[in-house]
């Protein structure tokens, strides 16, 4: 019987799936519609900071759903079923900044995560700094601090090592951290 | 700013998204064209707009100040063994803490979270620490469930009834909230709010204070509105003194319309060669194939026979196996009640996945009851072991249950709570032959002896060897269990 299972590996991370073969097309689609519908709003949160407007990172996690589910019958099971699912949501969300942009030719200002109106005080200048930081720096971010997965899965998503992960990491905690601190102590 | 923090700004910028539309997946996977996407960008726009002037409640379907706390790290062994037994192994974070009540969320590997709420851990002792559990009521619950529109309150609060009493209470007042809940009331027996409390960080308590009469909880928001109701005096009450005949104008709020996940069913046995073992011990022979127990009880002595069946005529037959957690040793076991027969045949069936051999060891044991250093000793009526980290359990079990008993016992209170301490002599002289008295607090006593030392402040260690040559022990300082090895054992 295949089944949801925790990934064998150590370090998989919360809400982690990994598939037992062997896999039927059906039973596939259950556990991508469990991956979406538990991990709905993890998954617009990391397409938000890559696209930086938030309606066209919910139209990013359904486009690449629509495409994860049209291609299932590509699914080799070689890597957990979850990991494909962010690389498939960070491409779509890619995909989707690059057609927002041509749309919006220019922005005065940087891109409001929220897709509001930018808001005084810290909170903006948060949503500023994120939306400014490299676009590895920003994924790491949120898939750590958001998505709450491990350094490992990250590196799978990205294709990365975890060296890089980290790395990453520290550099946007860094900036981050400086940023607010500043910002606090005004 | 740590990582705590950053991440609860993180939350703060990006609320959670609660409106994932799977059908929509559905029908974009289906459809290629690019005037059908529009058309359903349009019905995705149409449904937000609606969402965006919902009431408040309708951005509760996941709430960061819930689902992140502060990252428990000091998890002890017999708590991660404990949680992993109950399905709720994952990451334990602490919500809140109100005076001496702390509330917690457990994100699960699959996604879901369970919740829990436990004492404060401080001032304990190593041993209690190490003994026992943070965690009191728990549960875990689908995440679109709670926190929702629906069901915006999880209550972790019951109700008592003592006989004598003429009308039962609500008591432990006390759950977890999502954040439009500013107050939780209760409802009383004239069938208005008589009694509420604020709901803090998401979660709310009332010590101890428990309500007669009580008929249900409400939430409450800021204005006092009424956003759910749980009226608990709904249908036959299970004894006259509970409520029953609704709750007045406090109409029950419509449990949450959720479709289930679809969860492959487990299959009953786990995939793999089916294990078989065989082993003998006190007369009675087992023969376990997978999760299907034999017990041949031929060759059972009459005195073990009259022990097993002495009160009602059924014995718990059961099988173990020893898991290891954070370097500590504890057995999971499935035991059946079963009636006494010359052959037992029964399945073990755990409340929740598989368990089936290779076992550790088996045993069988009847109804009767258990004082320190009586005849029946302080094995199980029948052991049997099948491994030889079976036969060392069995063997350490029985030692640890030597210190444990007394410890507990009547004939040591006077002993263990004493305001002038006795001397180890006089212990001695007191609990009988099988205890010795011992010069050292880290001295061990010959095997089948129970040495005892004492000292102040109050101190008291008792120590015995087990025969694999374990020296297990229990100090106890002012009456309190202060440091011990026997976790796991006894």
């Amino acid at each position: 019987m295949l089944g949801l299972s925790k990934a064998s590996t150590k370090s998989a991370g919360a809400g982690s799936y990994s598939l037992e073969v062997p896999h039927s097309e059906e039973n596939l689609l259950d556990q991508i519609e469990s991956l979406y519908r538990e991990r709905f709003a993890d998954f617009v949160a990391v397409a938000a900071s890559i696209v930086g407007e938030r309606e066209s990172a919910r139209e990013a996690v359904q486009d690449a759903f629509a495409s994860v589910v049209r291609s299932r019958r590509d699914f080799r099971g070689d890597a957990p079923l979850e990991a494909w699912t962010w690389r498939a949501v960070i491409n779509a969300a890619r995909k989707k900044k690059r057609r927002y942009f041509r749309e919006v030719h220019a922005r005065a200002t940087a891109p409001s995560p929220n897709g509001t109106a930018p808001e005084s005080g810290e909170r903006s200048e948060l949503a500023t700094l994120v939306a400014t930081l490299p676009e590895r720096q920003r994924l790491v971010l949120f898939l750590r601090y958001y998505a709450d997965l491990d350094y490992l899965r990250i590196a799978q998503i990205l294709g990365v090592r975890t060296g890089t992960v980290s790395a990453s990491l520290h550099a946007a905690h860094k900036t981050l951290r400086k940023a607010l601190n500043e910002v606090v102590e005004r | 700013m740590n990582d705590v923090q950053l991440r609860d700004r993180l939350f703060k910028l990006f609320p959670p998204e609660t409106d994932a539309d799977w059908d929509d997946v559905l029908l974009r996977a289906k459809a290629s064209s690019r005037s059908f996407r529009r058309l359903t960008l349009l019905v995705a726009a149409a449904l937000l707009a609606a969402l965006a002037v919902g009431s408040a409640l309708a951005l509760s379907g996941r709430i960061g100040g819930l689902f992140h706390g502060t990252p428990v790290n000091d998890l002890t062994p017999r708590e991660r063994f404990l949680l992993s037994e109950f399905d709720m192994k994952g990451k334990v974070e602490l919500i809140a803490t109100r005076n001496a009540t702390a509330f917690y969320v457990i994100r699960r590997g699959d996604g879901r979270l369970c919740y829990s709420i436990g004492d404060v851990r401080k001032n304990l002792t190593p041993a209690q620490l190490e003994g026992r559990m943070r965690f009191s009521p728990s549960g875990c619950i689908d995440p679109r469930i709670f926190p929702s529109k629906a069901m915006p309150v999880l209550n972790f609060s019951g109700y008592s009834y003592r006989p004598g009493d003429s009308e039962s209470r609500l008591v432990g007042l006390q759950g977890f909230a999502a954040d439009p809940v500013a107050r939780i009331g209760v409802i009383g027996r004239d069938k208005r709010i008589v009694f509420s409390v604020p709901v803090e960080n998401n979660v709310y308590t009332a010590g101890k204070k428990g309500i007669a009469g009580a008929r249900g909880i409400v939430a409450l928001d800021k204005d006092g509105t009424v956003l759910w109701v749980q009226c608990t005096a709904i249908g036959s009450a299970p004894a006259p003194q509970f409520p029953s005949g609704g709750c007045g104008k406090y109409k029950n709020s419509p449990p949450p319309n959720v479709p289930p996940v679809t969860q492959p069913a487990k299959p009953a046995n786990p995939p793999g060669p089916l294990v078989v073992q065989r082993g003998i011990g006190d007369g009675v022979s087992v023969v376990v194939r997978g999760a299907q127990v034999e017990a041949h009880f031929a060759g059972l002595s009459a005195e073990k026979r009259r022990l097993l069946v002495f009160k009602d005529g059924r014995i718990s037959l059961g099988c173990f196996k020893l898991v290891t957690v954070g370097g500590r040793e504890y057995s999971r076991a499935v035991n059946v009640s079963t009636p006494f027969a010359p052959i037992v045949r029964t399945g073990l069936a755990p409340l929740r996945g598989s368990f089936a051999a290779q076992f550790d060891g088996c045993r069988v044991a009847g109804t009767y009851g258990h004082t320190w250093n009586d005849a029946h000793g302080t094995h199980d009526t029948v052991e049997i072991a099948l491994t030889p980290k079976g036969r060392r359990f069995f063997a350490e079990q029985a030692v640890a249950r030597d210190i444990s008993w007394l410890a507990r016992g009547r004939v040591f209170r006077d002993i263990r709570y004493a305001r002038s301490p006795l001397s180890a002599d006089e212990v001695a002289r007191r609990l009988g032959s099988h205890v010795v008295p011992l010069d050292d607090p880290k001295a061990t006593p010959p095997i089948g002896r129970l040495g005892v030392w004492v000292g102040d402040p109050r101190r008291i260690v008792l120590v015995e060897r087990a025969t694999t040559g374990r020296r297990l022990y229990l100090e106890i300082r002012r009456g309190v269990a202060y440091r011990t090895n026997l976790d796991g054992l006894a």
